[in-house]
C-alpha cells in the first residue's frame, strides 16, 4: 500500500472514531436540551420519584427498565438508583456505595450527613472532589434499595435545599 | 510485523488505543480496585474467551500470513478504542433516541437501533487498520477472518469484565464472586459462542476480501458484510424471542440459539469456502517470494510441516481441484492470467497479487456503578447485552 493510500485509510479510520466518540455525544447534547420535568413523577420499580419545580432532565436520562433516572438541579446532576431485592439494610447499602466512591480518583469521603424520603431514614456520606462537593444517600425499604448520588461543582445552601426536596419525593411503595 | 515510525496506520493505532486505554483504566481500575476478588475473578475467567480464539488461529496457521503482532495489535483495538467509543458512542445515540421517541422507546430500541451500528462500524474500523499495517502480510480471506476474530475477542473480554463488575457493584452484596460466575455462565458459556468475536469475524473476511481483490465488487462485498452484520447484531439484541415464546427455560435457549446461530453459521461457511478457495498461506509465500523451495520440488508449508521426504515434486503434485480457481494459487502454480471468478474476469494477476502488497468512574460526577451500568447494563446490549 502506498504512503498516500496508507495515509487516507489511517485519516478515515481516525474520522470514524473520533465522529462516534466525540462527535455524535456533542450532537446528542446540541439537539436534546434539557427539559423542565417539576411536578413530573418517574416510576422505578417500586418506586416513584415526584420531582419539585426547577428539576431538569436531558432526554435519555430516565431509564426505568435499568431502574436509573439522572436529574439535574441547577449545576448539581443527581442520579438515583432503584434495584430489588436487597437483603441488606441502608448502612450497609452506604457503606457499599462509600467503597466505591473512595478509589475514585481525586474523591475523599468526609462527614456522615442525614438523609430521608417521605419519612423513610437513610443513611448519607458527604464527600468532595478535584472539582467540587456531593453526597451520596442510601435508602432501603421492604427489601427495595435507592441509592441518591448529588455531584456539583459548587452545592450552595440553596442548591443542596432543592436536592433534599427532591430525594424527599422518592416514595417508597405504600410508604 | 516490523515496527514503521512512518507507518500512519502504525501511528493511528498506536495513539487511539493509548488514549482509550488510559479512559479505560480510569474507568475500571476504581471498581477493580474496591473489588479485588471479583474484579481477579472476572479478568481470569473472561480472559478464556481469548482461548478457543487462539485454538483457531492455530488450527487455521498453514492458511494464515498475518503475523501474531497484528493480530495483538487488533484485539488490544477491540479491548480499548471499540470499547471506549462504543461506551460514549452508543449512549450518545441513546440520548438522540431518547429525544426522538421518548424514554421507553429508547430503552427499547437503543440495543437495537443504536449499540450494534457503533459497535460493529469501530470494530471494523480497527480491522481496517490492522490489515493496513500489516497489508503486504493479507493475502487471503482467512487472514481477515482472524484479524476480525481477535477485535471482536478483544471486545467481548472488557464487555464481559465490566459487565460481571457491574454485576458484582450494583448487587451491593460486597466483594463476592457469584455475580461474576452467574455473568460469566450466561455470557460466556450460553451466549458466548455468537457474539462480538464471531460478528466481527465476518466483517473482517469482508475487508480481507475487499483487501485481497481489489475490485470494485469486492468494496462492495465489504459493505455488505458490515451492513450484515450490524442486521445479524441488532436481531442478536432484539426482544425477539426473550420470553421464550411461552416455553420457559428451554424456548429461552431456543430462542438464543436460533438468533445466535446464523452468524456462526456464516462463519463456519467462510472458513471452508476460504479454505476450499485459498491456497495455503506458505504457497502464497512461495508466490510471493519466488518460490525458494521451487527448484527443489518442495514447497514451504512442506519444508515447515516436515514433510519433506513424502511430498512429491511440485510437477508431480496434482493441483487440488478446488485450488485451481484460486486466482493466488494459480500464480503459485504458475499460472499468470488466471482470470478470477469472483473479479470480473480481470487478470489474476492484476486483481490479487497480494504479496506485492460509566462505571466506574464518576469522574468528578458519579459512580463507577453508574457508568458501568449506564453502559453496559442498559446502553448496548438489553438483556444480552451485547
Amino acid at each position: 500500500m502506498s504512503r498516500k493510500k496508507s495515509l487516507a485509510v489511517s485519516a478515515v479510520v481516525a474520522a470514524v472514531v473520533l465522529a462516534l466518540a466525540l462527535a455524535v455525544p456533542l450532537l446528542n447534547k446540541a439537539v436534546a436540551p434539557t427539559v423542565d420535568v417539576g411536578g413530573e413523577t418517574f416510576t422505578l420499580f417500586e418506586v416513584t420519584i415526584t420531582a419539585p419545580a426547577e428539576v431538569h432532565m436531558r432526554p435519555g436520562y430516565y431509564q426505568p427498565e435499568s431502574g436509573r433516572v439522572e436529574f439535574l438541579v441547577g449545576d448539581a446532576e443527581v442520579a438515583i438508583a432503584v434495584a430489588e431485592p436487597y437483603e441488606f439494610d441502608a448502612d450497609y447499602l452506604a457503606a457499599e456505595m462509600a467503597r466505591l466512591l473512595e478509589v475514585q480518583p481525586g474523591v475523599q469521603l468526609t462527614d456522615s450527613r442525614p438523609c430521608t424520603a417521605s419519612g423513610v431514614a437513610g443513611s448519607g456520606r458527604s464527600f468532595v472532589t478535584e472539582t467540587g462537593a456531593g453526597f451520596a444517600c442510601a435508602f432501603v425499604h421492604d427489601q427495595v434499595r435507592a441509592e441518591v448520588t448529588a455531584t456539583g461543582a459548587a452545592l450552595d445552601e440553596s442548591t443542596v435545599d432543592r436536592i433534599d426536596a427532591l430525594i424527599d419525593g422518592i416514595a417508597f411503595g405504600e410508604a | 510485523m516490523r515496527l514503521d515510525p512512518t507507518s500512519p496506520p502504525q501511528w493511528t493505532a498506536a495513539l487511539f488505543i493509548a488514549a482509550a486505554s488510559i479512559l479505560l483504566l480510569y474507568n475500571t481500575l476504581p471498581v477493580g480496585l474496591a473489588y479485588p476478588r471479583a474484579g481477579t475473578c472476572a479478568l481470569l475467567l473472561f480472559s478464556l474467551f481469548a482461548l478457543p480464539f487462539w485454538w483457531l488461529r492455530r488450527r487455521l496457521a498453514e492458511h494464515l500470513s498475518v503475523p501474531g503482532a497484528a493480530l495483538a495489535v487488533v484485539a488490544v483495538w477491540g479491548a480499548t478504542v471499540a470499547v471506549m467509543t462504543s461506551l460514549y458512542g452508543s449512549n450518545a445515540v441513546r440520548g438522540l433516541l431518547a429525544t426522538a421517541g421518548g424514554p421507553a422507546w429508547a430503552g427499547q430500541w437503543s440495543p437495537v437501533l443504536g449499540a450494534p451500528v457503533v459497535e460493529e462500524v469501530v470494530k471494523a474500523a480497527g480491522v481496517v487498520l490492522g490489515v493496513a499495517i500489516v497489508w503486504d502480510r493479507v493475502r487471503g480471506v482467512l487472514d481477515g477472518v482472524v484479524l476480525g476474530a481477535f477485535c471482536g475477542v478483544g471486545f467481548q473480554i472488557v464487555e464481559g469484565y465490566a459487565f460481571a463488575m457491574s454485576s458484582t457493584v450494583l448487587n451491593r452484596a460486597g466483594d463476592v464472586v457469584e455475580p461474576v460466575v452467574a455473568v460469566f455462565v450466561v455470557r460466556g458459556v450460553l451466549a458466548g459462542l455468537w457474539s462480538h468475536a464471531v460478528f466481527t469475524a465476518i466483517v473482517g473476511a469482508g475487508i480481507a476480501y475487499a483487501a485481497t481483490r481489489k475490485t470494485r465488487r469486492s468494496g462492495w462485498v465489504a459493505a455488505a458484510s458490515l451492513v450484515g452484520v450490524i442486521a445479524l447484531h441488532a436481531l442478536w439484541n432484539s426482544p425477539l424471542g426473550r420470553d421464550g415464546f411461552g416455553l420457559g427455560a428451554v424456548g429461552v435457549l431456543a430462542a438464543v440459539a436460533a438468533k445466535g446461530l446464523p452468524a456462526v453459521l456464516i462463519v463456519v461457511w467462510i472458513i471452508r469456502w476460504a479454505k476450499r478457495n485459498e491456497a495455503p498461506a506458505a504457497a502464497l509465500s512461495g508466490a510471493a517470494e519466488g518460490f525458494a523451495d521451487e527448484e527443489r520440488g518442495r514447497p514451504q508449508a512442506a519444508l515447515r510441516s516436515g514433510e519433506n521426504e513424502t511430498v512429491p515434486p511440485r510437477s508431480e503434485r496434482a493441483v487440488p481441484r478446488r485450488h485451481r480457481r484460486c486466482p493466488v494459487a494459480s500464480v503459485a502454480q504458475g499460472v499468470r492470467s488466471h482470470p478470477d471468478p469472483l473479479s470480473g474476469g480481470r487478470s489474476a494477476v492484476d486483481a490479487t497479487v497480494i504479496g506485492a502488497s460509566r462505571v466506574v468512574v464518576f469522574l468528578a460526577s458519579r459512580t463507577g456503578a453508574d457508568q458501568v451500568g449506564r453502559r453496559f447494563g442498559s446502553g448496548t446490549g438489553g438483556e444480552h447485552g451485547q
